[in-house]
């Protein structure tokens, strides 16, 4: 009796609330937005597209190697080198993506500081012989990757070295290797339809309150990749963690003297990200959907403008950035400043007007 | 006068039905059961007592310290096995006053975690301590019949329902404001986050959406304790308070704390319902004895819960004494069911400066803190002072020098542009952490 009372309130009370709200919806169009089509989008018409740039760029150099190691020309060098500068740059371009369950293929390919100590002493031990191929499958992640590749393609007198050494240009070519066909893994896990990464990102965003949601997920890789421009690969090499003193050596590229570069592909990565790069909606779409503004304007166009103005800034920087942060400390603190107006802009307010904060903890929030 | 105190005094001494009583200790018990292992399961004892190298304490309680890694697990495993005492009633007394200890002092350790849920416990079962919920079902009333009761005086049953009623009256009070009335902040920002929600998702993009809800949040916390203490709405309320909550929990990331509100709200039934219920589903519940005239309660006892009432009316007003918006500057914030008011995000850096040299240091607090940490610190005022605090003790040493410390703090609040939340030019290492008005906060700019 008690028990059919209060189901039938209950029922009642639902249907009332139901009514009502069908009652009361505007008789317009549907005005929400397709937030499944710009996540699908994201992943169809920016991430793959630039992982696929990132797996062309790293077959050739993996082949500009092999070609390099059967003819040791200093014409040859000068082409690996520029295909490896091709190659960071498109990896650099995927760094917006680079999301905690693809880490572990990341770090295969990134990891800061490379081991120099254990490459040199490698090589020299193995030499004249040729590298162990099932050993070098081996190599933890700071003995191979780009950053080992920067200082073997770039270091002083590499043309000499690589010439004299067959172990080095082997090791050389080892490392394209490795890098290519990560590249490769990289384009498998992001393809729709296969199983991997890129069909659990999408169907993230079917849980909203969920920390994997995708726009979290995605918003919070946008923070980190900016954070990452002044917090360490400018804010270290100027010496703020050294009291002031500028530390020459911790740039992220010391040996290509690439490393402004690479920030600026970081950059140009987050803005195709937000603005999109082909007919879906956006990121940029929907924050202008949900009526986010910056000071009167479009927060979207704030970012827009915002990076714009750091790139143009970066762009100002002299290579090597070892050298600027001691002879040039105020250009590239001025650079610092800009990054961190963005660094806020999208840490604080585009966070906040996506709402993240409440899909941010792992723990409870109220 | 005299004669009204006496008239309400006889109306709290009144015998009840110690049932609903019994049924809230059961259902408390329960859910800090499925609180305590959910917390252990998740990893939670270590990402929050274990892993941080430093703890945003509460004002005046720096000495509470979290323990060695396996005490901290330990506490948690002592809190589950007490709250199963609670549900059965053993060692009732004992069991409720040692988790009402263990809890407050995970509590303590770190205000990052501050949950209103977390505090809604502590006060609870520090109230639940001096309630004799172990008279009835209980192993207690077994091992010790000469503590059964079938009627208890009804201050127990009215005290725990008041305790909810100011939990949810004050947290209408403060949806009284211009953001959540007429800005439907933040739901406004809340809601199109889940616009994937299924069937009723597509609405959470619509602003009128957010205004209902806003008003109707209000409206409900305002009402619903009244609504649940009169008989005749009683079962109509519970049917909201039930609505209410799963919405909540459905689209918020709200933890346990739906399920603690529907599991309490339960203690504003009464012997009768429960009887009714009871029959109902045909189930047999021996007839209440003859009730005693009257029940007599220790003078003690009652000073005590006048001054845990006075103290939970006050405590949530406490933010008026303090000058500006109290939701921007977090004076008096916490600990006043100040319950899903704001959306506020920041970034905080630090620069550390000798003042001695030219030297200088730049801190992103995530280099000591973890992302939780850093990201409740950033908004808010105390927690970035502790942790200025915390930095110069560390520089000091590193830099040999008495450091200054400055905060360049940007917090955006319920849609607000942006702005400061600390004075620039403000050596935090020369403020001190107190109850006083925080002069170095920036007033905030609509």
């Amino acid at each position: 009796m008690f028990s059919s009372y209060l189901s039938r309130i209950f029922v009642f009370s639902l249907l009332t609330l139901f009514i009502s709200i069908q009652l009361a919806m505007p008789t317009q169009a549907q005005t929400s937005f397709d937030r499944v089509a710009m996540i699908e989008g994201i992943v169809t018409e920016t991430v793959l597209p630039l992982h696929r740039t990132f797996a062309e760029e790293a077959l050739t150099l993996e082949t500009t190697a092999i070609a390099f190691e059967a003819d040791t020309t200093e014409e040859n060098l000068v082409a690996l080198r520029q295909m490896y500068i091709n190659t960071v740059i498109a990896f650099e371009r995927t760094s917006p993506f680079h999301f905690q369950r693809l880490m572990p293929y990341v770090t295969q390919i990134e990891r800061h500081p490379p081991n120099i100590e254990f490459v040199e002493t490698y090589i020299a031990s193995v030499e004249p012989d040729p590298i162990d191929l099932e050993l070098a499958a081996r190599f933890g992640s700071a003995q191979k990757g780009l950053p080992v590749l920067d200082y073997l393609l770039f270091a002083d007198d590499a043309l000499t070295r690589l010439t004299d050494s067959a172990t080095r240009r082997q090791y050389v070519s080892i490392l394209t290797t490795g890098i290519r066909q990560i590249a490769d893994t990289l384009v498998d896990e992001w393809t729709l339809g296969a199983d991997g990464y890129g069909d659990q990102f999408i169907a993230a965003d079917d849980d909203p309150s969920s920390v994997r949601s995708a726009v979290s997920i995605l918003s919070n890789e946008i923070i980190v990749v900016v954070e990452f421009v002044p917090r360490i690969w400018l804010g270290i090499p100027l010496g703020h963690r050294h009291g002031g003193e500028p530390q020459p050596e911790l740039v992220e590229a010391p040996y290509s003297t690439t490393s402004v570069v690479r920030l600026i592909a970081n950059l140009e990565a987050v803005q195709m990200t937000i603005n999109g790069t082909g007919d879906s909606p956006s990121f940029a779409d929907y924050l202008d959907f949900l009526g986010a503004e910056h000071n009167g304007e479009p927060m979207s166009e704030a970012i827009n403008a915002q990076i714009d103005a750091t790139i143009a800034d970066l762009n100002t920087i002299e290579e090597p950035l070892a050298i600027a942060v001691v002879e040039d400390t105020d250009g590239v603190t001025a650079v610092f400043d800009t990054s961190l107006a963005l660094l806020r802009l999208v840490k604080r307010d585009m966070a906040h007007e996506l709402g993240i904060t409440v899909t941010f903890n792992s723990n409870d929030g109220d | 006068m005299r004669q009204q105190l006496n008239a309400l005094f006889n109306s709290l001494s009144k015998p009840v039905d110690i049932l609903p009583l019994v049924i809230f200790r059961v259902a408390f018990g329960l859910l800090m059961i499925f609180s305590t292992v959910r917390f252990m399961l998740n990893g939670w004892v270590h990402e929050f007592y274990v892993e941080p190298v430093y703890h945003f304490t509460y004002l005046g309680f720096a000495w509470v310290q979290p323990l060695p890694p396996l005490w901290m697990h330990g506490v948690f495993v002592g809190l589950a096995i007490l709250s199963v005492l609670i549900a059965v009633g053993a060692f009732y007394r004992l069991s409720i006053t040692t988790f009402f200890l263990l809890f407050t002092y995970v509590e303590l350790i770190d205000k990052t975690y501050y949950l209103n849920h977390y505090y809604f416990i502590s006060v609870m079962s520090l109230l639940m301590i001096v309630l004799p919920l172990h008279r009835k079902w209980a192993v207690d009333s077994w091992l010790s019949p000469h503590i059964k009761a079938d009627y208890v005086p009804a201050w127990t049953l009215y005290a725990p329902r008041l305790m909810l009623g100011i939990v949810y009256f004050y947290a209408g009070l403060a949806k009284l404001t211009p953001d959540w009335l007429l800005g439907a902040l933040p739901l406004r920002i809340w809601l199109p986050a889940n616009a994937t929600f299924p069937v009723i998702g597509k609405w959470f993009d619509y602003v009128w959406v957010a205004y209902a809800m806003s008003w109707a949040g209000a409206l409900y916390d305002l009402s619903i304790g009244f609504l649940l203490s009169w008989r005749r709405t009683r079962p109509l309320a519970y049917s909201v308070v039930i609505g209410f909550h799963l919405m909540t929990t459905l689209l918020f990331n709200i933890g346990v704390f739906p399920w603690v509100m529907i599991a309490c709200t339960l203690i504003f039934f009464d012997g009768r319902d429960w009887r009714w219920l009871a029959q109902a589903v045909k189930l047999h519940v021996s007839p209440m004895p003859d009730a005693p005239k009257k029940l007599s309660t220790s003078p003690l006892i009652a000073i005590l819960i006048m001054c845990f009432f006075l103290w939970q009316l006050l405590m949530p007003l406490r933010h008026l004494a303090y000058p500006g918006n109290h939701l921007w500057t977090n004076e008096g914030y916490r600990f006043a069911w100040h319950v899903m008011l704001v959306e506020k995000n920041g970034t905080v850096i630090y620069r550390i400066e000798d003042p001695d040299s030219e030297r200088f240091w730049v801190v992103f607090p995530d280099a000591y803190l973890t992302r939780q940490q850093e990201q409740q610190m950033s908004f808010q005022p105390d927690m970035i002072l502790q942790f200025a605090h915390f930095l110069v003790d560390e520089y000091a040493v590193q830099c040999e020098c008495q450091p200054e410390v400055y905060a360049d703090t940007y917090v955006s609040f319920n849609r607000r542009a942006g702005q400061p939340i600390i004075l620039p030019n403000t050596d935090l290492a020369n403020e001190a952490y107190s109850w006083q008005p925080r002069s170095w906060i920036m007033p905030l700019h609509e």
